[in-house]
C-alpha cells in the first residue's frame, strides 16, 4: 500500500511540475492575447480538385477488387468541401475461395461452382470536412503542407455476379477518412481509408445456391493524386 | 504559410508576431522591455558604424587600418564617457543588454515544444488488426524507448494480443462444412528503433496549434501464436504520428505491421498482421530545459 502511495505522490508532483512550468512560461508571454493562427494559407478555400485515385478492398474473404477511379471536390470553404467519385472494379479472386471451391469439388459436391460477387461499380457524392491543417518539414529541409478529412458519402453500387449469385444495384452509404500531403500548391497525395456499406450475396454456399443478399461492410484503402485550381491560393487573416 | 501559431497551453510564437500595444491600445507590461530591448539593439547595431565614420573623418590616415577588435584605439579621439568609458565600449555594453533582452522577449524561431533527446518514453496503448478477415486482434501494447537524439530512439515494446473469431471465418465453418486452420496472435516482445525525420505541426479550426513528428520503426523480437507453444521469431515495420499534447505527455497514432513464419499442416506460411492502434507516451523527466531561454 506504501508503494501504491509513493507511486501516486510521484505522479501527482510530476504532473504538478509539469503543470506548473507551463503557468510560468505562460506568465511572460508577449503573445498571451494574439491570436493562435495568422495568415493561414488556405490550400483548399475557394478551389476545385480533381483526383485520379487508386483504390483496393481490405481483408475480403472471397473476392478483392481493385477500384481505379476518379474524384472532383469543390473546396466551397477551407474546411468544407462537397463531391462525387466514379470507381470501377477489377475482381480478383481470393486465394480462400480458391481452396474452398477445390475442396468442396472434391470432396462433397463435384458440381460445385465457387462463385462470389464482386463490386462492378461505384459511384457516390460525398461532403468533406477537414478538421486538421497543418505543415511539417521532412528531414529538416522539405516543407510541406498537409490535411486531415473526414467524408461522409451516399451513392450507388453496381454488384457484379454470375448465373447463381445476383447481381444488381445497391445503395451504397460510406464513411471515410484520410490524409492530403500537398506536394506543391497544385499538386497533393491523397491517402484514405473507408467504410463501403453495400448490400450483395458475398458467395455460394456448399449446396450451390446462394443465401439472401445483406448489408456488409467493406473497407477500402485508396492512393490518389490530386490537382487543385485555380493555381493561387487564399491567405486567412 | 501561417505564422504566428503558437501552443495553447505555452503560448509560442514568432517574432513578426511582437506588438507594442496590446488590443486595447494600451501598452502591455511586457511591451516595456521590449522597447528598452529594440532601443538598445538599435543604438548596438548603429553606433559602432558612427563611430569609425568619426575615426575616419578626424585621425591621421594610418589609424583607418586599426582592427575593430582594438578599441582601445578609438579613445584618442577624444569621445570618452564621463565614466571614462569610451563609445566603443559603452556600446558593447548597450549591444550585451540588448542582446540580453531581446533573449527574454522576441522570438526568432519558434521553439519544440516537446524536446526528446535523452530522455524516456513510456508507451502504453492498444490496437486493432486490419487485414485478416478470419480472426481479428485486439493488442494491449506497452514499450519503453529511450530518445538518442531529436530524430532517433531505441527500445523495447511487448504486446499481449487477443483474437476472435470473425463472422467470415464462422460462415466457412457453417457454409462450406470447412475448419480452417487459424493462427491467433498470443504475446510477443519486440526490440524496436525509431527514426522520425519529420516534425510539424497542425490547427484546428484556428483554435489550437499542436506540434507533432513522425516517426518510422523497425525491430525484431519473438512471438507466441495459438497454433503451438514454440516461440517464433519476428520482425515489425511501421510509422505513428506523435502528438505533443504536454511536455510530459503525449499521443501516438500507429501503424505496425507483424512478419513472422506460421506452421500450419500445408507447410510453413508467412503471417502479415496488420495493426493500426493509439498510445500515449509519458516522458522522463516529464520538463525539458532549453539551450536558450527562449
Amino acid at each position: 500500500m506504501k508503494g501504491w502511495a509513493r507511486i501516486l505522490l510521484l505522479a501527482v508532483a510530476l504532473g504538478l511540475s509539469a503543470f506548473a512550468q507551463e503557468a510560468r512560461a505562460a506568465d511572460d508571454d508577449v503573445l498571451a492575447d494574439a491570436p493562435v493562427v495568422r495568415r493561414l494559407l488556405q490550400h483548399r478555400a475557394g478551389r476545385s480538385e480533381l483526383a485520379v485515385q487508386f483504390g483496393s478492398t481490405i481483408g475480403d474473404a472471397y473476392s478483392r477488387n481493385l477500384l481505379p477511379g476518379v474524384r472532383y471536390d469543390q473546396h466551397l470553404y477551407d474546411w468544407l468541401a462537397v463531391g462525387a467519385e466514379i470507381a470501377a472494379g477489377i475482381p480478383v479472386e481470393t486465394e480462400t475461395a480458391s481452396h474452398i471451391g477445390t475442396i468442396i469439388k472434391a470432396r462433397v459436391n463435384d458440381s460445385f461452382t465457387m462463385s462470389a460477387s464482386t463490386l462492378k461499380f461505384l459511384g457516390s457524392a460525398h461532403v468533406g470536412v477537414a478538421p486538421l491543417t497543418g505543415k511539417f518539414v521532412a528531414f529538416g529541409a522539405l516543407p510541406l503542407a498537409f490535411d486531415v478529412h473526414l467524408n461522409l458519402s451516399f451513392g450507388v453500387a453496381s454488384v457484379g455476379g454470375d448465373p447463381v449469385v445476383a447481381s444488381g444495384i445497391s445503395l451504397a452509404p460510406g464513411v471515410a477518412g484520410g490524409v492530403r500531403l500537398f506536394l506543391t500548391r497544385i499538386v497533393a497525395l491523397n491517402v484514405d481509408v473507408g467504410e463501403i456499406f453495400i448490400k450483395r450475396t458475398l458467395a455460394v454456399e456448399r449446396n450451390g445456391k446462394a443465401p439472401g443478399a445483406q448489408y456488409s461492410g467493406n473497407t477500402i484503402a485508396t492512393l490518389g493524386l490530386s490537382f487543385f485550381l485555380p493555381a493561387q491560393t487564399q491567405r486567412a487573416d | 504559410m501561417d505564422v504566428g501559431a503558437r501552443h495553447p497551453s505555452q503560448g509560442q510564437g514568432f517574432a513578426m508576431d511582437v506588438r507594442a500595444m496590446d488590443e486595447r491600445g494600451s501598452m502591455s507590461r511586457q511591451t516595456l522591455p521590449l522597447l528598452v530591448a529594440v532601443v538598445l539593439c538599435v543604438a548596438a547595431v548603429f553606433l559602432p558604424p558612427a563611430t569609425a565614420a568619426a575615426q575616419a573623418a578626424t585621425e591621421p590616415p594610418d589609424a583607418a587600418a586599426s582592427s575593430p577588435d582594438q578599441p582601445a584605439q578609438a579613445a584618442p579621439v577624444g569621445d570618452a564617457t564621463p565614466a571614462g568609458k569610451s563609445h566603443s565600449s559603452l556600446s558593447r555594453e548597450l549591444a550585451e543588454q540588448g542582446e540580453a533582452e531581446l533573449q527574454k522577449s522576441v522570438r526568432v524561431f519558434q521553439q519544440r515544444y516537446l524536446l526528446k533527446a535523452h530522455r524516456l518514453e513510456v508507451m502504453l496503448g492498444g490496437a486493432t488488426s486490419l487485414n485478416d478477415p478470419w480472426v481479428h486482434h485486439y493488442a494491449a501494447d506497452a514499450s519503453l524507448l529511450f530518445h538518442l537524439t531529436e530524430r532517433w530512439a531505441i527500445g523495447a515494446a511487448a504486446s499481449r494480443w487477443f483474437g476472435s473469431e470473425t463472422t467470415g471465418f464462422n460462415d466457412v465453418q457453417t457454409n462450406y462444412g470447412l475448419f480452417p486452420e487459424k493462427s491467433e496472435l498470443q504475446a510477443g516482445g519486440f526490440g524496436e528503433i525509431h527514426f522520425s525525420p519529420v516534425f510539424g505541426k497542425f490547427t484546428s479550426f484556428g483554435l489550437a496549434v499542436l506540434q507533432v513528428d513522425a516517426y518510422v520503426l523497425a525491430g525484431g523480437g519473438a512471438l507466441r501464436t495459438s497454433r503451438n507453444t514454440d516461440i517464433k521469431a519476428a520482425g515489425e515495420i511501421g510509422g505513428g504520428v506523435r502528438i505533443h499534447t504536454l511536455r510530459w505527455l503525449t499521443l501516438a497514432l500507429e501503424l505496425k505491421d507483424i512478419l513472422f513464419s506460421e506452421q500450419f499442416q500445408t507447410g510453413d506460411s508467412l503471417m502479415q498482421h496488420v495493426f493500426v492502434g493509439a498510445k500515449i507516451g509519458l516522458w522522463i523527466p516529464p520538463t525539458v530545459q532549453y539551450r536558450y531561454q527562449r
